[in-house]
């Protein structure tokens, strides 16, 4: 069964021809409307809302320096760029000089009842202050207990004492990296008995406690939904939006047992129909967000990525500011 | 104990243990339960472990493609579910992950029939470690000229040189790099080993974007080893002459220095800049 959690990145590297780190000449870039800009634009700029972009894996590193692509960032997984040197950095720094970033972490675990491990976070700083992302992001999760790491996001019980230790760590987190962050929505197998605050609840409250923005994966909307049998639809409407500081959007599988399905959240597909149509209603709603294709499992060609990208540009660009004209309301998925 | 705490211990605990999971079978609820709880738990036991097993397959590659990916995902399993308080990582990235994997092959009674599949880990940790390695500035011929220029020909001699931060260094009675080699993706995985491959001496860096995973010669290797161990240029030499009689260790240490394989130790760096 797949998943959403992450492998170490470095195998894919291997196939990749040796020699110099390729750099597309100015011109080709040119050409390709990517340093239409002032170079620094990348180092300085916040992401625009209408903003679309993409994981960047291993496997796509040389193809993205060489030929280039037609993105406005990229997000990696902060813990995949934990070590000291070597090819991920070589390839990150070649590649943040010529595009925005948002750096996404999978382990810090903030919804773990347990203390922040200061080694994770100092490590993250350092990821931070080196690339200087747009976007920093974590998820309301937890995977340590007892000094063990499960290298997966597990569910928090939605207690006001969880409520109190999770807004504790993102206020830490925050205050060690020197500016605000994203927590994104879980997806979830099952609730818990305890849980007495709907999530959207929860992460309203601690947005507003904390000041942190929220980042809203909507297949992760979509998972939970089916898995705990709710409307993604009530959930969306119920969510914070104002807080929403990106959007992702990813594939889930399908996972049979005993006749019955449930959906696994383990971005190895291009994002369903649904989770499309939910995202351009949302987008219709909302306004624009920076919008990720996040794709870690099965990774695709980067040529598939972009399309995904284009499609997302496509939704955003859509006029979104006056919600209420009725010509926007044709924009609306029918369903 | 907190009330989240005692929770997350308790489903720690049930990840791990399928016959705890019975405890959170009770502490769990949907409202709904045309889905049993178990195969909903299962759900997470399942990413756990097989996340971790493609995490050793994504690791040690060529150890996979050898023993095929049945056998490996049962053997990655058995690793994992060792009796040790390392069976889980102890940090969130997953780079430096398994580390004695390699040891554990040595007494993994169903590889014995691959000798050579413990020492192939080795160098895929190896490989891993420089990967992630930290940069330095190799130190060029063009610096040990104004070294000397300041210092004097007899200080080089004296000249105390360190190895690249991200290397390693490493020996096996099996052609290892040889099968490494051939059991890259889009190789065919054939290997015609030569009496002399037998033996190998690997010396593992990233010189450029790329690791370079290299077969050096005894004489280079035990060059290598003395600077590693402190030794100063012309004992290196000295022991790279014994081991290697028939190659000059000038050009032995001339060959590596521009191979981008030393730094000058920092005091040096310093004095000189």
């Amino acid at each position: 069964m797949s998943r959403m959690t992450h492998s170490p990145e470095m195998y894919s590297a291997r196939t990749q021809a040796g020699g110099r780190i390729p750099l597309a000449t100015d011109a080709s870039l040119r050409s390709s409307g990517l340093l239409a800009s002032d170079p620094e634009s990348a180092a300085t700029l916040a992401l625009k809302p209408r903003s679309a972009g993409m994981s960047l894996k291993p496997q796509h590193y040389r193809q993205i320096l060489s030929d280039g692509v037609d993105v406005d960032f990229f997000e990696v997984h902060a813990e995949n760029y934990f070590g000291a040197g070597g090819t991920p950095h070589r390839y990150l720094t070649a590649i943040r000089e010529r595009h925005a970033l948002s750096i996404h972490g999978i382990g810090l675990s903030i919804g773990g009842a347990g203390p922040l491990n200061p080694d994770h976070l100092a490590q993250l700083r350092m990821l931070v202050d080196r690339y200087e992302p747009q976007l920093v992001s974590e998820h309301l999760a937890w995977c340590e207990s007892g000094g063990a790491y499960f290298n997966d996001l597990l569910p928090v019980a939605l207690t006001s004492e969880a409520l109190d230790i999770v807004c504790q760590h993102v206020e830490q987190t925050q205050d060690a990296l020197g500016r605000a962050i994203l927590i994104e929505n879980p997806s979830n197998y099952l609730a818990f008995e305890q849980s007495d605050i709907p999530e959207t609840e929860f992460l309203a409250e601690m947005a507003r406690r904390t000041g942190c923005g929220l980042l809203l994966d909507i297949n992760n909307v979509v998972v939970s939904a089916h898995n705990l049998q709710r409307s993604a639809q009530d959930y969306l409407d119920a969510f914070s939006m104002d807080a929403v500081g990106e959007i992702h959007l990813a594939g889930h599988s399908n996972d049979e047992r005993n006749g019955l399905t449930l959906k696994i959240d383990d971005h190895g597909s291009a994002p369903s129909a649904e989770v499309w149509d939910l995202y351009r209603a949302f987008v219709h709603k909302a306004g624009a967000r920076p919008t990720l294709i996040e794709w870690d499992q099965d990774v695709p060609p980067l040529e598939v990525l972009a399309q995904e990208v284009a499609t997302a540009r496509t939704i955003l660009g859509a006029p979104s500011s006056q919600p209420n004209s009725p010509r926007e309301t044709n924009h609306v998925p029918a369903r | 104990m907190s009330q989240l705490a005692e929770l997350q211990r308790t489903f720690a605990a049930s990840l791990r243990d399928p016959a705890n999971g019975q405890v959170m079978l009770d502490l769990a609820s949907i409202g709904n339960e045309q889905l049993p709880h178990r195969a909903r738990m299962d759900v997470y036991r399942n990413n756990v472990a097989s996340s971790l097993i493609d995490a050793l397959a994504a690791l040690y590659p060529v150890c996979q493609r050898l023993v095929g990916e049945e056998f490996f995902r049962a053997a990655a399993k058995v690793y994992l579910d060792r009796p040790s308080p390392d069976a889980l990582p102890r940090q969130a990235s997953l780079i430096g992950f398994a580390p004695d994997f390699a040891g554990f092959l040595v007494g993994f009674e169903p590889a014995r029939s691959l000798p050579y599949l413990p020492d192939v880990a080795r160098l895929e940790h190896a490989w891993h470690r420089v990967y992630h390695g930290s940069e330095a500035e190799p130190v060029t011929a063009t610096d040990l000229q104004a070294y000397v220029q300041t210092h004097g020909e007899q200080a080089l001699d004296q000249l105390v040189l360190d190895l690249v931060p991200a290397h390693q260094l490493l020996m096996s009675p099996y052609p290892v790099s040889r099968i490494w080699q051939a059991n890259q993706p889009g190789q065919d995985g054939q290997v015609t080993i030569a009496e002399e491959d037998r033996n190998e001496r690997i010396f593992v860096v990233q010189p450029q974007a790329q690791v370079d995973v290299r077969r050096v010669s005894p004489g280079a290797f035990a060059f290598l080893c003395a600077v590693k161990g402190g030794a100063t240029l012309g004992r290196a030499l000295i022991a790279a002459f014994e081991e290697e009689q028939t190659r000059d260790p000038q050009s032995v240490f001339a060959e590596l220095l521009n191979a981008g394989s030393f730094v000058l130790p920092t005091t040096v760096g310093e004095t000189n800049s």
